[in-house]
């Protein structure tokens, strides 16, 4: 077990092997290649993807299935080839969730999933080749429409 | 940046395998057709960037609690007693 800082949990004891090293890193935080994946105790499906040398980065991230049943993983042969995947059943994905001031306004990243090959526990911000999936895909529809509804 | 002046139907080849083809010249716009082996990954630059945005959006600080109230008001079926290991 090793100790580290986390930004909703303070400091932490997590089992060393459980790193997740990302071969490439997260757009816009290419210094960070370490992370630990934890689980939101009272939230289910959700996680923490915690950087391991600074307490304070951490995203939220969930099985985008949970919201969109729908969603597939179409990355690039290359990033599979990154993820040195032996078989697809070996990698899970995962998406970064923007979770704004107001909650029912939370969007999903469904253009770039974050990609896990769980047996090397090697991951990759992917691109989804989907031209219809968005950074900010919107969970539940807009407060306004429900309202219309109501009245 | 290296730059090169190319005309409609004109080409470059990069690394032997990647070709990329000026297909048509417009005012405001150019067209252009790439070929490349399978595990050659072309986006468009603001793909690159609408990712990183969403992603630095993503670490401000969230509040885990209202996120929670909306889960719960949202989901009219609510997975019940099926954790808690």
């Amino acid at each position: 077990m090793i100790k580290i800082q986390t930004k909703y949990y303070g400091e932490i004891e997590v089992p060393e092997d459980n790193e997740i090293h990302f071969i490439r890193q997260i757009f816009g935080f290419e210094e960070y290649s370490d992370f630990y994946l934890l689980e939101m105790k009272d939230l289910d499906n959700f996680f923490w993807l915690q950087s391991k040398d600074e307490g304070s980065l951490a995203f939220v991230v969930v099985n985008p299935r949970i919201f969109k049943p729908d969603y597939v993983l179409d990355i690039d042969q290359s990033d599979k080839n990154l993820l040195q995947a032996d078989a697809d059943e070996d990698l899970a994905d995962l998406v970064i969730v923007n979770i704004p001031e107001n909650p029912s306004n939370m969007t999903l990243n469904l253009l770039g999933p974050v990609v896990i090959n769980t047996k090397k526990r090697i991951a990759v911000q992917a691109i989804s080749n989907r031209n219809d999936y968005e950074t900010k895909y919107r969970v539940f529809p807009e407060e306004q429409e429900t309202k219309e509804k109501l009245g | 940046m290296l730059v090169l002046s190319r005309k409609e139907n004109e080409s470059i080849v990069i690394n032997d395998n990647i070709e990329i083809k000026i297909i048509s010249l417009r005012p405001d716009q150019v067209k252009l057709g790439i070929v490349a082996p399978r595990d050659v990954k072309v986006f468009r630059r603001e793909i690159y960037d609408e990712i990183q945005q969403a992603n630095i959006d993503s670490v401000k600080p969230a509040d885990l609690t209202a996120l929670k109230n909306v889960l719960n008001l949202k989901n009219k079926d609510p997975k019940e007693g099926t954790d808690d290991k």
